[in-house]
């Protein structure tokens, strides 16, 4: 499938059977978050439809999560902080946040420090899309994703945000 | 001349008197070459420690060696120092104590990573795999450079993981320059044992799989496990009341045991595919359910990948 490099465990058939032990479910649910995460990170897919997503269902094992499951995983996934339901009324559609936005914050404002911004300026654009970006966590990220990151940053006094003439012109100022 | 008197050996009674000081005098004889060629072999192994005390630490073949000829002087210089009294000295500068020593806390953390996934149950094959992948930041450069390359990958642990499984072509294979042989795992594990814990090797079916939870496993779990063996490392209620012909509560008591332990992992869907109705009972579900033994599905992962490559 693609160019995703599936772990170990994914050939494990009791991977896809929630599993009564206690201890033994939370090592189960552990590995189908990082799964979830890491596949669709690495794919760089912003959004999890859940009836189309091709994890829940192992064709060379012959084995599937039943759609009961599958929404248990999926709630266990937005419950660490990754996953947000876009319809949570009626939960098909999952946004995958590649990192939370905490996450995000931190990085950018480490970028930020070893890049010489501490007191300095730049756009909300060059942010996602500049050139001094390449490689780091918040390169091609959502700029609503950005925001709440940056949000986090301005709360904590690390940043201040001023309108530019458009969304993506906006400045951001770091302290 | 101590030890001449304490000595009950042949003469003693026989013969005349004559006899039995001829006899002492050979024993006394005998004892003082005794004690002379013991003086002399142990300098000779303090000899042979110091010249050698690299290859002792780096190669498994010198090191059983050296161990064997310890033996005969009722010698065990993996004794910590304490124990060892006199013979700490003579041992102090080899490094060998400090050898299974690391190595049995390698062990150890290895066994205690994968605990949550088989259970505290894994073969020895697996452990030493898994050993000869991992980086070794604090091992000084041995044969090879790769253990840099390793430091990197920390942050993509997760892929590097898993090409180091594809990549790893020969389970005893040096990925980064070091080499445990299974020997000296199983030793560095009986060093463990002292610790509690309930570090200890045990055998299902032909295999030596390393515990390293205090979990206590009768023959009744082995056995499930050694059946489950040929079958890839799974095995369903039925299957184990017919091979083994215990009554369905035996059978039942040990796989819920397994079971509770994280040994086994249950699969309840391996009907998904010819399962036609939806509203099967849950009876029926138990009944056809498998149990899956983790430790023993890698080991025959593991075997197949060898077969492969030997065929390959």
């Amino acid at each position: 499938d693609k160019d995703f490099d599936f772990p170990e465990f994914y050939s494990f058939p009791p991977f896809f059977t929630i599993q009564p032990v206690l201890e033994t479910r939370e090592k189960q649910m552990a590995l189908w978050r990082e799964l979830i995460l890491n596949y669709h990170t690495s794919l760089r897919v912003k959004t999890l439809v859940v009836h189309d997503c091709p994890l829940w269902k192992n064709e060379k094992i012959g084995r599937s999560l039943s759609q009961k499951d599958t929404l248990l995983v999926l709630e266990d996934f937005c419950k660490s902080g990754h996953g947000e339901w876009e319809d949570p009324e009626v939960k098909t559609r999952c946004r995958i946040l590649w990192r939370k936005p905490e996450q995000l914050a931190s990085d950018i404002y480490d970028w930020a420090e070893a890049n010489g911004f501490i007191g300095g300026v730049c756009t909300v654009y060059e942010l996602h899309s500049g050139e001094d970006v390449n490689g780091m966590s918040f390169q091609g990220a959502d700029e609503d994703l950005l925001r709440r990151a940056l949000d986090i940053l301005e709360q904590q006094g690390k940043c201040s945000i001023f309108q530019g003439e458009t969304s993506s012109e906006d400045g951001i100022k770091f302290f | 001349q101590e030890m001449a008197h304490r000595r009950r050996g042949v003469g003693i009674g026989r013969g005349g008197p004559k006899f039995q000081k001829k006899a002492e005098e050979l024993k006394a004889v005998s004892l003082q070459s005794a004690l002379e060629t013991v003086e002399k072999l142990e300098l000779k192994l303090t000899e042979f420690a110091r010249q050698h005390k690299a290859e002792i630490q780096q190669d498994p073949a010198v090191r059983s060696r050296f161990l064997q000829m310890c033996a005969p002087l009722g010698v065990d210089p993996l004794l910590s120092s304490k124990q060892q009294g006199f013979w700490a000295n003579l041992f102090g500068g080899t490094g060998i104590t400090d050898y299974y020593y690391e190595l049995a806390v390698k062990v150890a953390e290895v066994c205690l990573a994968a605990r949550s996934r088989n259970g505290g149950i894994m073969s020895l094959p697996e452990v030493q795999s898994i050993l000869h992948q991992r980086p070794t930041k604090f091992q000084p450069k041995l044969l090879s450079d790769t253990s840099n390359s390793s430091s990197s990958s920390i942050k993509n642990s997760n892929k590097a993981k898993n090409k180091n499984n594809k990549n790893n072509k020969n389970r005893g294979e040096k990925k980064n320059g070091v080499y445990y042989s299974q020997e000296d795992i199983k030793t560095a594990i009986s060093k463990l044992s002292g610790l509690g814990g309930g570090f200890r090797t045990v055998r299902v079916g032909e295999s030596i799989m390393i515990v390293s939870v205090p979990t206590e496993l009768d023959n009744d779990h082995m056995e499930i496990m050694a059946l489950a063996q040929p079958k890839g490392g799974s095995i369903s209620l039925p299957q184990v009341q017919e091979e083994t012909q215990w009554d369905a509560d035996r059978c039942q008591r040990a796989l819920d045991l397994l079971l509770s332990q994280g040994m086994a992992w249950i699969d309840h869907n391996h009907q998904s595919r010819t399962k036609a109705s939806s509203s099967s009972s849950v009876e029926e579900e138990e009944e056809g359910s498998l149990y899956w033994f983790p430790s023993i599905w890698k080991e025959q992962l593991e075997k197949d990948k060898g077969e492969e490559q030997e065929q390959g």
